[in-house]
């Protein structure tokens, strides 16, 4: 017999959109940074436009993110308490502290991209010495929901996992799509030679997205059996969940998002050079943009979904 | 403005009763005055956060709730001469300072913007449901002007009798609106509510022991409670006792729940049985058969076989020579004509309860004897023919001898009062005449015997009042007065009302908020709260204690309000006297002077005043015969006002058993006082008692008629066409259907099982939801043969299948912008059951019959 | 012994579901008509006729272990010395976190103007001749009507629109060492409260006697407010 049980509180969701806008951001901001980071070892002195287009985006896509948390606060303007504060147990002081910290941080190592030449040693090094600080920002986006054991669909492990890769798999698109928007405005995708060069000079940024969405799947997989085959809260919030968020995470979060790119990326490696210059140029910004429509309703899916009404648990 | 004098109990709310500091040292000058001569200091939104044990603000005054006829003791904290919170009163043995929800809610009316600032006049001459009245406000000296002129056309026209003075809820100074006004200006019409109370309940005891009253229960040392449709833990008539003792009568005694619908007390019994609305009757007698062929009567209350192996056998009739009876009349005759029948198998099939649990809680009812009550509600007699369910289900207590017991059902004790003073010398020739014309409710009509103490005619018939009217008969009512009454809503089948107080030439309605009844008055004049602006005192009872409560002005009241029971009637007595009738007011002036002082009254204020202390005097005028007698010795005047209550002195048992007020003396199973009753009735109308019966809508004929019996239910509507038995109930947020404006009410709504927040759900089986393809939280119509509202519809499992059950409270269309969806254009919130119910009665005692499943509905969906 | 530890146990034998703690609660704390400081579970279970009614009051746990607490990135949710689950308005951001890591649902933020009703309206339903709220309220000098300035002691009077509030024990009635009103409010004696440091406090007492259970013991948040008996 099914009880019938009534608890009436303040109507949720408590986190609304803003907060997905939020870690989708953020999450892409930080993929970013690390990405010029990351190529600024990896590539010649003389093809790091793209570092220079992830260095800028970095801190713009932060700000945005933060801009939406601070819509979601009751009182946005009382948000310098938090500085003046110790809260090593709250993951939100974590992010004000270090999501401010990568700001700056962030503006200082894109200030030194002015020049796309000037990726020298000094700028390498500032990169790495931030590079901790983007990684506990990135963490923070999962940790965030994760430490929440009121909600068990983010009360687990997996939560961190998926939002440390989702910032690798936004972050990384979202370069792609600017980097072939700025290409194209400055004429370097006119002829196809070029094209063929500037292909050439992504196509590792391409591989690390490859793998990171490969990851990512193999994580929400995880996510999923851990919570179906959990307690039986974990299954009943999952339950929840699914029945008012399951077509947005599934069919906009997976399957456009991930498992959609993931084929047309495959299809990329496998044809390799083969493939039609202008074909694989709009692959990519296809495949970009799926990605980031996918990593922002997967994130949505989430937060929303992660506070759908389960059963009431009343004494037993 | 008049300053009136307040006593504090206490500073310190965690004082005890004991401690007095404080008030004595402040008893002299504290009034509530500060509202009026200067602003009160704003400390709103100023915190001080440094001084984190602030001192308590304000002090805490006694006065009474009425937001059910429990009437408790209660406390109130006045904070700059603000109501800032409620408590129980710790002085009153009978709620020992505890309440229930209700009191708090009294903050929210008394603050409610919807309140009516100042008298309205109605300009629009057309009265109607339909028709905006166009109220406009006018003084209180117009008001009264425009009333007393249509008074004085009465007396020049010789027609005063057509005057009536409807009461609804009231304080103990009623008779000085409620009597003195109409019989001295010359009319018989103060028609109150009572039958749409509970008097059928009344008419049990009545009939079996004498007593026309409500009984009291001694909780603290039962062994069984069989409550009948009685939700103790919600409603009527002791709630807060019941409340704070219920956990300890959970431990120590067994606890059955007859109501169709699960309500608090039931899902909180051991047996829930949910009857079949309108069968309890069946259930009584069954439960009197069981434990009289189980052997389980009481010996020493009942008497005894002469000779051993006399036995009650089922389906054999009994010598009435071979039993002794000992405080009790007519076992024997009430076995033969009734009980010897009645089996548990017989029953089940009329009130769909299984004989094995008939047979279960009748045998421990009995065996727990003499701690057992059985507890007769409305719920189980304001039914159609519902006098005689009460009256089966009340001789229960006299079977097993727990009438009058210890840890049973006891009468009350006394709570002295005085009446008020001789009113006959101040009545003209046309009052003297007038004042004995019929009564415009048709009491003592063939029809409507309405045996008040066995008096034919001797209880009011407040719905027929509506019918009497419309039918001008037995005469037009050409003025009337209505206070702190909403008959326009609260009576069954609401629209005669509508047309009857439309018909009313001139309809004054006091009341503190615009309600049903007022959309149809000429003048409109607001109230007093009775709980913090009016003066009054309420006697009641609870835990084997009865009280005299006060009703105090605990605040200077925001608008220009009256209070109802002695200023208006005052200020109506001054303008009659300056149209040239002064009787009424030499009356009021002449005859309610300050026992104190000995001073007369010279405004409505020191009336209220006077008329209170002269009445209550018993308790606490060390001069009075009285004092002292039954209960507390209060030190005078200002004692009672810091007190708040006078209790009187606990319950003695045993002390009606030899001396029951039936005709026989003895608890009367075959009721000698009934058959007397009836008889004066029938030979009133020159026929036989079985006429009666036949008018009255009865089943029984002969000798039936003066026994407890079963009478089948009756039900308005086809059962093809109405599927279901309709069930009404109570909230235990119910401030007698006055508080559905209050947002906590709506808030809290769920506090009654069932039911939801901000919604009036209608609740019905999931089982029948099926079956029809309805929805949970649908909008539906409720359709009877009478009427339809409009109600949520709710699936829980609490209702039998083939009923629906719904509170009483809401779908106001009036009253204001809470309880109504459109207050402007009359649209309820939720739906009236009094929409759907028929004019229908218990005609013995007068009653509105609500409950018993008197009606069937179809639901529909909107 | 130093500091206290106050804590709650709820008889639920005794209790009857009658939400007069609801009430009073509201009127104790000045709390918005839809906001639940006191609060109820209710249940329905079985089939006609064999059907079972279930009432479980509830409040703020004031949790030892307070996800809220832990969660608050501004300590403005914090542990009292006596410990109690407080709030501090001046502390906060309106984040929310609190409320999300709350498994008990006892945390509410206002969204909007709280008691807006008694901030602007100066409508009434016969011009003229009723009141308004406007009129109420600049009459009484108080920003609701009954409001209780008492509170002001230890929290905001009416919390601001932007954050969140929730029960505090009535720390403003323990600071003059009397017990929250909801405990004073209930007509059944349900509520057994005091120092669970204290061996002899009746909550000690209880907890003793009874086999007390505690709402979602598999949170690991430590509730102070227990229950014993059944409904």
């Amino acid at each position: 017999m099914e009880p019938n049980v009534f608890y009436q509180t303040q109507a949720g969701p408590y986190w609304d959109w803003k907060v997905a806008v939020d870690l989708f951001f953020g999450g892409a901001g930080v993929g970013a940074f690390l990405l010029a980071v990351g190529l600024s070892f990896v590539l010649t002195r003389g093809n790091r436009r793209v570092c220079q287009t992830a260095a800028w985006l970095a801190p713009i896509l932060v700000v945005l993110g933060l801009l939406f948390l601070l819509l979601k606060l009751g009182r946005p303007h009382y948000l310098l308490l938090t500085f003046t504060k110790f809260v090593p147990t709250s993951p939100l002081w974590w992010g004000g502290i270090f999501q401010t910290l990568f700001v700056i941080g962030s503006i200082w190592y894109a200030l030194r991209w002015r020049n796309p030449d000037s990726g020298e040693r000094g700028t390498r090094i500032l990169g790495l010495a931030l590079t901790p600080v983007a990684v506990i920002v990135g963490a923070y986006h999962g940790l965030l929901l994760a430490v929440i054991n009121a909600r068990p669909v983010w009360n687990t492990g997996p939560t961190v996992v998926a939002a440390i890769l989702g910032f690798a798999t936004t972050g990384i698109a979202a370069v792609l799509i600017t980097h072939l928007v700025r290409a194209r405005l400055a004429g370097r995708l006119a002829d196809p030679e070029r094209v063929a060069d500037w292909l050439d000079r992504i196509s590792p940024v391409r591989n690390i997205l490859v793998g990171a969405m490969v990851l990512q799947g193999g994580t929400m997989f995880f996510w999923w059996l851990s919570l179906r085959f959990g307690s039986l809260q974990d299954m009943q919030a999952l339950e929840a969940a699914n029945a008012e968020y399951g077509t947005m995470f599934w069919w906009l979060g997976v399957v456009l998002g991930l498992a959609v790119p993931l084929g047309l990326g495959a299809l990329a490696v496998v044809r390799g050079e083969r493939a039609h210059h202008r074909l694989r140029v709009q692959t990519i910004a296809l495949t970009s943009a799926l990605i980031l429509i996918g990593g922002f309703f997967f994130r949505l899916a989430v937060v929303l979904g992660g506070q759908a009404d389960t059963p009431i648990p009343t004494l037993s | 403005m008049t300053t009136y004098q307040l006593t504090p109990r206490s500073a310190d709310e965690s004082a005890a009763i004991c401690s007095r500091r404080g008030f004595l040292g402040k008893a002299a000058g504290f009034g509530l005055i500060a509202t009026a001569t200067g602003a009160p200091t704003l400390t709103y939104f100023v915190r001080s956060k440094g001084a984190p044990s602030a001192a308590p603000l304000g002090e805490w005054f006694a006065s009474t709730c009425q937001g059910c006829t429990t009437w408790c003791p209660v406390q109130v904290k006045i904070v700059d001469g603000v109501a800032v919170k409620v408590r129980g009163n710790p002085y009153s043995a009978a709620n020992h300072g505890e309440i229930c929800p209700r009191p708090h809610l009294a903050l929210q009316q008394v603050y409610d913007p919807d309140r009516i600032k100042v008298p309205m006049k109605r300009t629009n001459p057309r009265k109607g449901k339909d028709e905006d009245p166009a109220f406009v406000p006018i003084g209180w000296d117009e008001a009264m002007d425009l009333l007393a002129e249509r008074m004085m056309q009465l007396r020049r026209d010789d027609e005063t009798h057509k005057f009536a003075v409807f009461r609804g809820r009231y304080t103990y100074l009623r008779d000085v609106i409620y009597s003195a006004l109409p019989k001295i200006f010359g009319s018989p019409n103060g028609i109150s509510h009572s039958a749409i109370c509970a008097e059928a309940e009344k008419f049990g005891a009545y009939c079996t022991e004498g007593f026309w009253d409500y009984r009291d229960y001694d909780l603290e040392n039962t062994r069984y409670v069989l409550c009948w449709g009685a939700d103790p833990l919600a409603s009527n008539r002791q709630v807060p006792h019941a409340i704070s003792i219920w956990g300890k009568v959970q431990d120590q005694a067994e606890i059955a729940v007859v109501d169709p619908r699960l309500s608090i007390t039931a899902a909180k019994a051991d047996e829930w049985l949910p009857v079949m609305p309108g069968e309890d009757g069946a259930l009584a007698v069954a439960m009197a058969h069981v434990i009289l062929t189980e052997g389980l009567w009481s010996r020493e209350f009942v008497g005894d076989f002469d000779q051993d192996g006399g036995a009650f056998v089922a389906g054999e009739l009994v010598d009435e020579a071979s039993f002794a009876e000992a405080h009790c009349h007519g076992l024997v005759k009430w076995w033969n004509l009734e009980l010897k029948d009645r089996t548990p198998e017989w029953a089940e099939k009329q009130c769909g309860i299984p004989a094995d649990q008939i047979r279960r809680v009748a045998i421990g009812f009995a065996k727990a004897a003499p701690r057992a009550i059985s507890w007769v509600s409305p719920g189980a007699s304001m039914q159609a023919r519902g006098g005689y369910a009460a009256m089966a289900a009340h001789a229960l207590n006299g079977l097993v001898g727990s009438t009058d017991n210890l840890g049973g059902c006891v009468q009350k004790t006394k709570v002295p009062a005085d009446s008020i003073p001789d009113l006959a010398p101040y009545q003209d020739e046309i009052a003297k005449k007038n004042s004995k014309q019929k009564k415009i409710d048709q009491r003592g009509t063939l029809a409507f015997p309405s045996l008040k103490s066995g008096k034919s005619g001797g209880g009011v018939v407040t719905n027929n009042a509506a019918d009497a009217i419309l039918n001008g008969d037995p005469y037009d009512i050409k003025v009337a007065i209505a206070y702190w009454a909403n008959f326009a809503f609260s009576c069954s089948d609401t629209k005669r009302w509508e047309k009857a107080l439309a018909k009313i030439p001139y309809f004054v309605h006091i009341t503190t908020h615009a309600s049903e009844t007022s959309h149809f008055a000429d003048l409109v004049l607001p109230a007093a709260h009775q709980m913090f602006e009016k003066w009054g005192f309420l006697k009641s009872k609870q835990n084997l204690h009865g009280y005299s409560t006060l009703n105090q002005r605990l605040i200077e009241p925001m608008w220009d309000v009256k209070q109802d029971e002695t200023e208006v009637p005052w200020m109506i007595a001054e303008k009659l006297a300056e149209k040239g009738f002064s009787r009424l007011l030499d009356y009021y002036r002449e005859s309610f002077a300050d026992p104190e002082s000995g001073t007369q009254p010279k405004d409505g204020a020191e009336f209220s005043l006077s008329a209170l202390k002269l009445l209550t005097r018993p308790c606490w005028d060390a001069s009075h015969k009285d004092y002292g007698k039954y209960g507390d010795r209060l030190n005078g005047w200002k004692d009672f006002l810091a007190k708040g209550v006078w209790n009187s002195h606990r319950y003695e048992y045993k002390s009606r058993w030899k001396k029951f007020k039936t005709k026989t003396g003895k608890f009367e199973f075959y009721s000698e006082t009934l058959k007397a009753a009836l008889g004066a009735h029938a030979e009133k109308h020159g026929t036989t008692v079985d006429k009666v019966l036949e008018a009255t809508n009865y089943t029984a004929r002969g000798e039936q008629a003066y026994i407890p019996h079963f009478e089948p239910a009756l039900r308005w509507g086809e059962e093809g066409e109405f599927p279901f038995v309709f069930v009404e109930h109570r909230s235990r947020l119910n401030r007698e259907g006055r508080s559905a404006n209050c947002t906590w009410y709506q808030a809290h709504k769920n506090a009654d099982p069932g039911d939801e927040n901000w919604a009036d759900v209608v609740k019905m089986n999931p089982v029948d939801a099926s079956r029809l393809g309805l929805k949970q939280g649908q909008e539906v119509s409720v359709i009877s043969p009478v009427g339809e509202l409009k109600a949520t519809l709710k699936l829980w499992e609490g209702v039998r299948p083939g009923t629906v059950a719904k509170c009483f409270g809401q779908g106001h269309w009036a009253y204001g912008r809470v309880a109504s969806l459109d207050y402007q254009k009359r649209i309820p919130f939720g739906g009236n059951n009094n929409q759907i119910l028929p004019a229908e009665y218990d005609r013995l005692s007068g009653s509105t019959a609500r409950h018993g499943g008197v009606i069937r509905v179809k639901i529909i969906s909107t | 012994m130093t500091s206290k530890k106050y804590g709650m146990v709820i008889d639920l034998q005794k209790c009857v579901g009658c939400a007069a703690c609801d009430i009073a609660c509201k009127s104790e704390n000045n709390v918005p008509d839809d906001f639940h400081w006191s609060n109820h579970i209710i249940e329905t279970t079985g089939k006609f006729p064999d059907v079972r009614y279930r009432y479980v009051p509830t409040l703020c746990n004031h949790c030892e272990n307070a996800p809220c607490v832990r969660n608050c990135p501004t300590t403005a949710m914090h542990k009292s010395e006596d410990g109690l689950t407080l709030h501090d308005p001046d502390l906060c951001i309106g984040c929310a976190a609190c409320q999300v890591s709350c498994p008990y649902g006892v945390i509410y933020r206002n969204n909007e103007d709280p008691h807006p009703r008694w901030k602007t309206d100066e409508t009434a339903i016969i011009p003229g001749c009723t009141a308004t709220a406007q009129e109420v309220v600049k009459g009484l000098n108080t920003p609701i009507p009954h409001y209780n300035a008492e509170r002001e002691a230890t929290y905001e009077g009416i919390r601001p629109k932007g954050i969140v509030e929730k029960c505090t024990f009535c720390d403003h009635r323990l600071a003059q060492d009397k017990d929250p009103w909801c405990v004073v409010s209930c007509p059944a004696n349900a509520r057994i409260f005091g120092d669970l440091n204290d061996p002899k406090s009746p909550p000690r007492r209880a907890l003793a006697k009874h086999s007390p259970r505690i709402l979602q013991p598999e949170k690991g948040t430590k509730p102070k407010v227990y229950y014993i008996r059944e409904f």
